[in-house]
């Protein structure tokens, strides 16, 4: 009798218990669930929480930290970085589906190996086949079958890619590289179930069945994404290891210690564009936690760093953090004027370096909301450089003084210099029609007046730009790279001789760099010193030769509502709503 | 009429004909390159090619218009580039909250603007009438955008009277709660030109011989006004209505995005910054395929407003 009258009591408790629902907002409407066909920023949040790689990231630790996730162990790394071998831990189950038939689906290697497989399908097309293209011995020749054939044979072994049994997974890459590591941890290897792709073909994308926290409950596209816990999730617990002098750090990791996850029941996700309303939704209490609109930062952080007292009130936190991306405007090193390798070459683009005002870019332009550049590599990525000094970067005179030096002078009295050989001197900015590009292109326009420039513009659309861009016809683009994992490869990936034509736009292409960027891939995780010191090189070749003029890391403040436990921006973690939790009491506090 | 109607419809084809071919046309020589769109951040020229090849945009002009053509017959537009959604299932989900916001601003806009101008055509001239006309032009001359931000801000924020934001999947709900202020906002928007316009088409009847006949042969001053003044003045303003009614299937974008409601406008500039040239074809024909459809009701309509009119 008392076992039922427990039993009544913990379901009416449990029918009665608020649930712990956490509201995101998206800025940018998502696009698909499928990781092979999904690239935007927003699908992968979301993808991120249902299915999972085998590797992933420690929430709190600084600089950012690879931990096993699926797998028993981080991988054994073998052949001087060529063979991955890993255990995938047993007892992990697919969220129930229909096509399961009522049957637990456990997760084995053979899923995370279907995942790379779809990457390199031709029938799909993947935007996101760049993670493991070249990278993975005998991938590369099933894609060149698969096209032939028009099908790719997923019942066809493939050398590089093995399952040595049930839960035993091998990758052996086309050549070492340590950093596949980072690779193992992208959202866009979590393991699918084959049976589940084949059943719902093309409208997988709206079915996304993983092992992760979370399942997709309801998706009213471009509106309203509802995650729900998964019921089948494996016991994990809370376990993140901040640096001992992380202070932040170490109160969100007491504040979690030992909780099961996820800690909270569901999520919302609006999709809300513009800043205003979202703003207005965090401030009504609407929206949990907001990358924080820099529209508004006169009335909510006037000093840039300090909340205004009203903001304080109401008991906000704020996470201040340095994205870790680069924006950057590129030479194309084969354009005969602003490429190349000649000392007058480089005096030219070292002189629009000086020209240029960062300072006004960074309070003007961007409300404050940027820290100079002075190497391709972000705060918060191994081959970061906190020492790198390029001296004052901003110096119109110096800039003025090169160009006299190597000839650059107005010849025909027309107020515009002209080049040694006596040809017109002209900066075509490539720019797109939006408020944002049209303040860059007038804060150009005025730093290359003042030292006598002449400055014309090429507005089109961004799919414009970059077909010429990859085609190598424009003189110059202003980018930005949002790093993918935090090793400064994947920023100077984007300067590798060899990726001209891919990744490398501006086709700078120097032996010495290249030599590097290979030496470093060969230097195992174990030794980051020495890799820093072969990054530390290359940024001085960039600094000399300067392919990029380098502009800004973009700086942000994530707004977090009191009643929200556990969460700070992890950059390279998108959302980790896992990781949160969500105090009812506080809550209920607030929302009186 | 059936005579009248049948032409009517056979003028179709040729214009949406030349639909077809502007906007196959635009998009081939204005719009951007898909590829480039799709293949993600890393990319090369293999890569574009396949994807170019996925799409059909490699094959000849000719053969892609006769794709197009095929698909505006069938009403079958594929899947969209780059959410891989039916295009169909995105029309269909689309144009609900868009009709749940137009509809009463079309209705409610209407209603307000015919029974105001009316009133103010009656008192030409007078303060009032003057006074209101003042608060028309200056209520014109302010951008739809403050208006958004100023709204949103004091009846959604400060007074807390509506949801700043938000959609949900009850119809009612909608209407009652996220709605309202998206609808306040369009009519109080859309008023001052549909009044001020209005307004003119009665002060012109108004001034008609048949209304100083009817004064003169002591009709009641509402009769005049509400039998033979309204009954004239109803022509432009249904030909106006007809001409308003094709956007109120598209939605106002503007709104759409502030209030984040999941309506056509915004997907329609969603599908244009993405390139997503399936959604923006169906988009457009069938906008042009309802302009058509609305002109020749509106057309058939004027015969029951006014039987001076005749079907030729």
């Amino acid at each position: 009798m008392r076992i039922l009258i427990a039993i009544l009591v913990a379901l009416s408790f449990s029918a009665t218990a608020e649930q712990k629902v956490l509201r995101i907002p998206f800025l940018i409407a998502e696009t698909n669930f499928d990781p092979a066909f999904a690239s935007d920023l927003y699908s992968n949040n979301v993808i991120d929480e249902i299915l999972e790689p085998p590797l992933t990231y420690d929430m709190l630790a600084r600089p950012a930290k690879l931990k096993p996730q699926t797998v028993e162990a981080m991988p054994e790394i073998t052949e001087g970085g060529r063979i991955y071998t890993m255990r995938v831990k047993k007892g992990i189950y697919f969220s129930d589906d229909p096509v399961f038939k009522g049957k637990k689906r456990e997760l084995v290697a053979q899923d995370f190996i279907y995942a790379i497989q779809r990457l390199i399908d031709p029938k799909m097309s993947s935007p996101n086949s760049w993670m493991v293209d070249g990278k993975i011995e005998g991938l590369d020749e099933m894609r060149d079958k698969a096209k032939k054939a028009g099908k790719l044979d997923y019942d066809a072994p493939i050398s590089g890619l093995r399952a040595l049994d049930r839960h035993t997974l091998q990758i052996r890459l086309a050549k070492p590289d340590y950093n596949f590591l980072y690779i193992l941890a992208l959202g866009t290897l979590g393991a699918q179930a084959r049976e589940v792709v084949e059943h719902y073909g093309s409208e997988i994308g709206g079915h996304p069945v993983g092992t992760g926290a979370f399942v997709l409950k309801e998706w009213k596209r471009s509106s309203k994404i509802v995650l729900e816990r998964n019921p089948t999730f494996r016991e994990e617990y809370y376990d993140a290891q901040p640096a001992a002098a992380d202070v932040e750090g170490q109160k969100l990791a007491a504040e979690m210690k030992g909780k099961r996850l996820p800690c909270i029941d569901r999520v919302e996700i609006y999709i809300i564009e513009e800043s205003q309303p979202r703003w207005l939704a965090f401030l009504n209490n609407e929206l949990d936690w907001i990358n924080f609109p820099y529209e508004f930062r006169s009335t909510v952080v006037p000093d840039g760093t300090h909340l205004a007292p009203w903001a304080k009130k109401r008991g906000f936190k704020t996470f201040p953090s340095v994205e870790a991306g680069t924006t950057y405007l590129y030479y194309n090193m084969k354009d005969p004027v602003w490429g190349g390798y000649k000392p007058e070459q480089v005096a030219l683009r070292r002189a629009v370096g000086f020209a240029y005002d960062i300072d006004e870019e960074i309070n003007l332009v961007r409300n404050g909301f940027g820290v100079e550049a002075v190497t391709p590599v972000p705060p918060g990525v191994l081959g970061f450089d906190a020492n790198f000094n390029l001296g004052r970067t901003h110096d119109p005179a110096k800039a003025k003084a090169l160009l006299d030096m190597f000839g650059y002078v107005d010849r025909d009295g027309d107020g515009w210099r002209e080049t040694p050989d006596g040809k017109p001197l002209v900066f075509e900015y490539a720019t797109g029609p939006s408020q944002l590009e049209r303040l860059f292109t007038q804060l150009w326009k005025k730093n290359l007046d003042t030292i006598g420039i002449r400055m014309e513009v090429v507005v089109e659309k961004w799919p414009d730009l970059r077909k010429k861009s990859k085609l190598g016809k424009l003189q110059n683009w202003h980018l930005a790279w949002n790093g993918d994992f935090p090793d400064a490869e994947n920023f100077y990936q984007l300067l590798y001789g060899p990726n001209c034509g891919s990744s490398n736009d501006g086709c700078f292409q120097l032996p010495e760099f290249d030599r590097l960027y290979e030496k470093a891939l060969a230097i195992p995780p174990t030794n980051a010193e020495e890799r820093a010191k072969v990054y530390q090189q290359m940024a001085r070749l960039v600094a000399v030769y300067q392919p990029w003029k380098l502009n800004v890391h973009r700086k942000r403040i994530d707004f977090v509502q009191p009643w929200v436990l556990g969460w700070r921006k992890q950059q390279f973690l998108h959302e980790a709503m896992r990781y949160a939790d969500i105090d009812l009491e506080i809550r209920a506090k607030y929302m009186k | 009429m059936t005579a009248y109607v049948v032409r009517r419809l056979w003028q179709m084809i040729p214009t949406l004909a030349g639909v077809i071919l502007l906007i196959f046309f635009l998009f081939n020589w204005v719009g951007g390159d898909p590829a480039q769109v799709l293949a993600g951040k890393i990319s090369n020229p293999e890569q574009i090619a396949n994807i170019r090849k996925q799409l059909g945009v490699d094959e000849p002009y000719w053969y892609q218009l006769w794709v197009f053509v095929k698909q505006v017959f069938t009403f079958d537009f594929g899947r969209s580039w780059s959410t891989n959604e039916e295009v169909s299932r995105i029309l269909l989900t689309r144009v609900g909250p868009t009709l749940t916001i137009m509809v009463p601003v079309l209705i409610i806009e209407t209603t307000l603007a015919v029974t105001f101008a009316i009133m103010v055509a009656y008192v030409r001239g007078t303060l009032t009438d003057r006074m209101i006309m003042i608060v028309c032009t200056t209520a014109m001359s302010i951008s739809f955008l403050v208006y958004i931000i100023v709204f949103q801000w004091l009846f959604g924020f400060i007074l807390g009277w509506f949801p700043v934001q938000g959609w949900s999947e009850s119809f009612w709900k909608n209407l009652s709660t996220y709605a309202p202020l998206p609808i306040l906002l369009a009519v109080a928007v859309g008023l001052a030109p549909q009044l001020r316009l209005y307004r003119s088409f009665f002060l012109e009847e108004i001034n008609q011989d048949y209304v100083r006949t009817a004064r003169a042969k002591g009709l009641p001053e509402k009769k005049v006004m509400m039998k033979h003044v309204l009954r004239n003045a109803l022509i432009p303003i249904l030909t106006n209505i007809g001409i308003y009614l094709p956007s109120v299937f598209v939605g106002s974008f503007l709104l759409e995005v502030f209030f984040s409601i999941p309506g056509l406008g915004r997907e329609i500039i969603t599908a244009v910054n993405r390139s997503d040239f399936p959604v923006i074809k169906a988009v457009t024909v069938y906008l042009a395929m309802l302009t058509m459809i609305i002109n020749l009701l509106v057309d058939v309509m004027y015969k029951f407003v006014d039987p001076r009119v005749s079907f030729k």
